[in-house]
């Protein structure tokens, strides 16, 4: 190419850029397209042979794997739950509050309060040496009204409480400061 | 990356409007089978349009129609209800009137304290304090101060001065508990409440320990 440098006159110049774009560009363009092309086939094999090993394990192996996955998803999970216990962090100008009762009869006790929309079924407390137990994280420096729902029909009040509301039902609701 | 949060960000608050939308409009059609009067039920919904329009809680409204159908009110007495809790939303909001963070929790807080009847007046220099403060912690120990001793049988104008320094100098829990068994030792030990609330006040001020107080209070006894 460089051979052809510099034509004599204005003419042979124009041609000589112009055929030497065209041949550097085809040329630039082959290799580029071979290149590209290579490149996507080689990813291809990549991935089709990945898919195939997979498929190509015999299925015992196959269901170890997908048991090991379960079984570590469960795993980070229960690490999860366990890590919301009482030492746990919890949201900042947030409490921790125990609600704590015992109606030695009830078959099921609920939460039901300002703090989850006086909605029955959403926390539920669970019985420990004869007691009703539930921990709530709670914003603080808020007023709650709250009450119990005994076999999800009865609705008590916490006979225990600091502070009492009337209701406005005709009864009084239970008051929790979370200080 | 951005894009994506942003995407999500968008997902989630289309879910949750959507879901609160849904669980009203399931609310409303549960209170449709549950009121027999249909007069009493359009009530309770202009109720709630009307409580939309000014602004006020929403959700409160609907907890009190929960909580009503939960302990099997009449329609009737839900309406009531709901005609209480929108007359002190509208104290609430009134209390709250110019104060530059009128969010929903301050305005949760003073309605929970209007309900528990303590006295607007009170409030309002409770609010003024915190407009300068900036700490709801405060002002809610400050409203559950005075509620504490006007269950102890104080009258809520004694103890206010105290419930004032709660919440201009963000007296902490343990200083609250310090205050709340001065006073009632004053009681047992039979100083004059306006005398108790000033020695009280002074050792606070001065940054005076639990026990050098008592000791003041002790001396101010009369024999």
């Amino acid at each position: 190419m460089k051979k052809n440098y510099p034509p004599k006159d204005d003419k042979k110049l124009f041609e000589s850029f112009i055929n030497a774009g065209i041949s550097i560009d085809s040329n630039v363009s082959r290799s580029l397209e071979d290149r590209i092309m290579t490149d996507i086939y080689n990813k291809k094999q990549i991935k089709k042979r990945w898919s195939l090993d997979w498929f190509q394990f015999p299925i015992r192996q196959r269901l170890a794997g997908i048991t090991a996955v379960f079984i570590l998803l469960f795993a980070g999970v229960f690490l999860i739950r366990m890590s919301s216990g009482t030492d746990a962090p919890f949201p900042e100008g947030s409490r921790l509050v125990s609600f704590k009762t015992s109606y030695p009869g009830a078959k099921t006790v609920c939460l039901v309060g300002d703090f989850n929309s006086w909605k029955k079924n959403s926390d539920c407390l669970k019985k420990v040496n004869g007691h009703w137990v539930i921990k709530k994280v709670l914003k603080a420096g808020q007023l709650y009204k709250y009450a119990f729902v005994i076999n999800n029909k009865r609705i008590l009040h916490d006979s225990h409480a600091n502070q009492y509301v009337d209701d406005e039902f005709g009864g009084r609701t239970a008051v929790v400061f979370v200080n | 990356m951005k894009n994506s949060k942003k995407a999500l960000t968008l997902i989630f608050l289309f879910l949750f409007v959507s879901g609160t939308l849904f669980a009203s409009r399931a609310l409303v059609k549960k209170l449709e089978t549950y009121c027999g009067s249909k007069i009493v039920l359009q009530r309770i919904k202009k109720l709630i349009n009307w409580a939309q329009r000014s602004g006020f809680i929403k959700q409160r409204f609907y907890d009190r129609i929960r909580e009503g159908m939960l302990r099997n009110a009449s329609c009737r007495i839900i309406l009531r209800v709901l005609q209480k809790e929108y007359q002190i939303q509208i104290k609430a909001k009134s209390l709250l009137h110019g104060t530059d963070c009128d969010c929903r929790d301050i305005r949760v807080l003073i309605i929970n304290f209007l309900y528990l009847k303590l006295k607007p007046g009170m409030l309002h220099i409770l609010v003024k304090n915190y407009r300068k403060n900036k700490s709801r912690i405060f002002l809610a120990r400050a409203g559950y101060f005075l509620l504490y001793m006007k269950k102890a049988g104080w009258k809520e104008f004694e103890v206010l001065p105290l419930a004032v320094i709660i919440i201009k100098n963000d007296i902490d829990k343990g200083r609250i508990e310090s205050i709340k068994r001065l006073l009632l030792h004053s009681r047992d030990i039979k100083i004059k409440r306006r005398k108790a609330v000033s020695i009280v006040l002074k050792g606070i001020k001065s940054n005076k320990s639990h026990r050098r107080i008592m000791n003041v209070l002790n001396e101010s006894r009369l024999f």
